[in-house]
């Protein structure tokens, strides 16, 4: 038997504490149906006595972590509002996780519920997925942290992290079939809907820029970038253009946004692309061009590479009319 | 300004659709808001009593506003209702008025998975297609017989009336809620902040035959259970027909009236099963699947298979079989 420890933070979004509580619950029920003893002990783990309100209307019912003992697995929920405050308001979660951890126990963070994680310390260099629209604020807190935007399931050393929003239930499916089998797996993939073949974040993911930095002359490079993607830039224009060497841009430039020169301008142009895919009725080679690719070849290794899709795929996926056009 | 009431059940209900959709529905206001718009929604949570006991006392659930509170609304929300459907629609019946009132007042409606059995109890889905999980079609028959269930699809509108498939398939109805409120725009952007698939329109996928036994017709159970010991076989209509004695006519209407297939359906979905079966697990190929569950015909188990599961039967394989890609 297997004791899962379901944390009730402070600021958690309940989904995610009651969505993760319901699918193992139904693993017992399945397991119990099929004639087999049940596999999970789910409880609800708060920090003290008495565990928080939600918004003003959910109250939930929780065990102290004093009393919890030894657990097999932790789930950290996802957080809501602003992170750091969330940190300040858990605290006393992050020894015990530590310590739970130490023992033998495994912890898996859902979405934002990440933040907590790595601030135990124990993500440390290693692999840590989360929302990706947290993902830069992620890098500037947890700069030790390997995050991987693109991934919505992460597993090392006992330590598992998803991606955004309900992608967690991915990562409780992953769970799931580690801790009970491929086929208990695929009965909660049906049961709850949720497509267990589901295994990157990059199709859902925005491109907004990075520009909570404070570099000044590297903002003014992306903002040229973004007013002109569609024609050819060159990094050595935009050094000259910031009287900067090209190596010192470069270093700069990958310093405050994460990204190469480079890898900035394509993520630019394939983020019109998708927007085009989405609203316009114009063919793949029109709107390759529109975004300032000539090499059909290019373009579609280029789409693949920040969209996990291909450009028909993209558009099938989210153009309403796509399916009308093709036929 | 839309008003839309989250309706806050007693018993078992689901947190998760209600939880989810205060969620998603805010976060389309803070789009609107992002955008430079006026919100679209006020939301909130409307139920029968303060402090609302749910899951046996695991949430205490304190709605914004009682029935009696709310003169009129634009959209109800009915979540999930788990455990007995009799037990919870006599819980609740006090909602049963105040829905057809507001409905006939000009609101919409949406329930959510197995909230259709709810919905259905007001009777204002008669005559009306219906969505709801496919664990639950064959009860959802028995209960409703004058309500059109469609146990294939994940979204059904009708009339301001609007019903989702199982689970987390409500996440899909609600995006395609966010797009008749708002836009496009707004609905591509929750599909990708939620991480929802957009272009996800069939419950096929997920649905596990499990035959329709809850009748009383014995004579068809014993033609049903010959069928699943011997669908490798050939098995033809007459010869069942003499098998349990019975003319070929009266066998056909009555296995129908039981089972809501025909005979020849019921063949198909339990050889099809089957099939999906050894897809999940085994590394057979099409053929060797094919003619393991009695078809010699590529394309006519190719059509069969997609009939029954929306899917190929490479592209079933390669949603739930692990080791699909690697073969």
């Amino acid at each position: 038997m297997k004791h899962i420890s379901i944390l009730v933070p402070e600021g958690a979004i309940l989904g995610s504490i009651e969505g993760p509580r319901q699918v193992f619950t139904e693993v017992n029920a399945f397991l119990e149906s099929m004639g087999n003893a049940s596999l999970f002990k789910v409880q609800l783990v708060s920090q003290g006595a008495i565990p928080p309100v939600y918004n003003g209307i959910y109250q939930v019912s929780a065990t102290p972590i004093s009393e919890v003992g030894n657990t097999d697995l932790v789930i950290i929920p996802a957080l809501d509002g602003d992170m750091q405050k969330n940190l300040e308001n858990n605290k006393a979660f992050i020894p015990w996780i530590v310590q739970q951890y130490k023992r033998g126990a495994e912890v898996a963070s859902l979405c934002v519920g990440a933040f907590l994680l790595a601030s135990t310390g124990l993500l440390q260099g290693k692999a840590c997925a989360t929302h990706w629209m947290a993902a830069n604020a992620f890098r500037q807190m947890f700069p030790g942290v390997n995050l991987v935007e693109d991934k919505i399931i992460t597993d090392e050393n006992g330590l598992y992290t998803s991606g955004g929003a309900f992608s967690y239930l991915n990562l409780i499916l992953h769970l799931i079939g580690k801790y009970a089998g491929r086929d208990v797996a695929v009965f909660c993939s049906k049961a709850f809907q949720i497509d267990i073949e589901r295994q990157s974040q990059s199709p859902f993911i925005i491109f907004k820029g990075q520009k909570e930095h404070e570099d000044e002359l590297i903002k003014k490079a992306q903002e040229f970038i973004e007013q002109n993607f569609q024609d050819k830039i060159t990094v050595d224009e935009l050094a000259a253009m910031l009287y900067l060497g090209r190596r010192n841009f470069e270093r700069r430039f990958k310093k405050a946004t994460a990204n190469t020169v480079v890898e900035y301008m394509q993520r630019v142009k394939v983020e019109a692309a998708k927007k085009s895919f989405e609203t316009s009725r114009k063919n793949i080679n029109e709107v390759m061009y529109d975004v300032g690719y000539a090499d059909v070849k290019a373009f579609r290794t280029i789409f693949r590479k920040f969209t996990g899709l291909t450009p028909i795929e993209y558009r099938n996926k989210y153009n309403r009319e796509a399916i009308v056009l093709e036929a | 300004m839309k008003h839309v009431s989250i309706l806050v059940p007693r018993g078992h209900t689901s947190l998760s659709n209600i939880e989810g959709t205060h969620q998603v529905l805010s976060e389309v206001n803070n789009f609107q808001e992002y955008r430079g718009e006026d919100p679209v929604f006020n939301i909130q949570l409307v139920g029968l009593e303060k402090d609302t006991s749910q899951r046996n006392g695991t949430y205490t659930v304190n709605p914004d506003l009682l029935i009696s509170e709310v003169p009129k609304t634009d959209l109800i929300i009915i979540p999930a209702l788990h455990g007995d459907q009799k037990i919870g629609l006599e819980q609740n019946k006090e909602l049963i008025p105040w829905i057809i009132e507001q409905y006939r007042g000009g609101a919409e409606i949406a329930a959510f998975c197995i909230g259709s059995f709810f919905l259905a109890a007001t009777g204002l889905m008669r005559g009306k297609r219906c969505a709801t999980h496919w664990r639950f079609a064959n009860e959802f028959r028995q209960m409703f017989p004058d309500v059109d269930l469609v146990d294939n699809k994940i979204i059904t509108e009708e009339d301001g009336i609007y019903t989702s498939g199982g689970a987390y398939s409500y996440l899909n109805l609600l995006v395609y809620m966010v797009e008749k409120y708002t836009d496009r725009d707004t609905a591509i952007f929750i599909s990708k902040a939620f991480m929802i698939d957009i272009d996800r329109h069939s419950q096929s996928p997920f649905i596990i035959f499990q035959g329709q036994k809850t009748h009383e017709d014995e004579a068809v159970k014993s033609a049903q259970e010959f069928i699943e010991k011997n669908f490798q076989e050939k098995i033809t209509v007459d010869q069942l027909a003499s098998a349990f004695a019975m003319g070929r006519r009266s066998l056909e209407r009555r296995f129908k009236k039981a089972t809501s297939n025909t005979v020849s359906e019921y063949i198909q979905r339990v050889k099809i099963e089957a099939a999906k079966k050894s897809f999940e697990t085994s590394r057979k190929n099409i053929n060797e699947v094919m003619y393991d569950v009695g078809y010699a015909d590529v394309k006519a188990f190719r059509t069969i298979f997609r009939k029954v599961t929306g899917l190929s039967p490479m592209e079933y394989r390669n949603k739930y079989n692990k080791e699909a890609v690697a073969v």
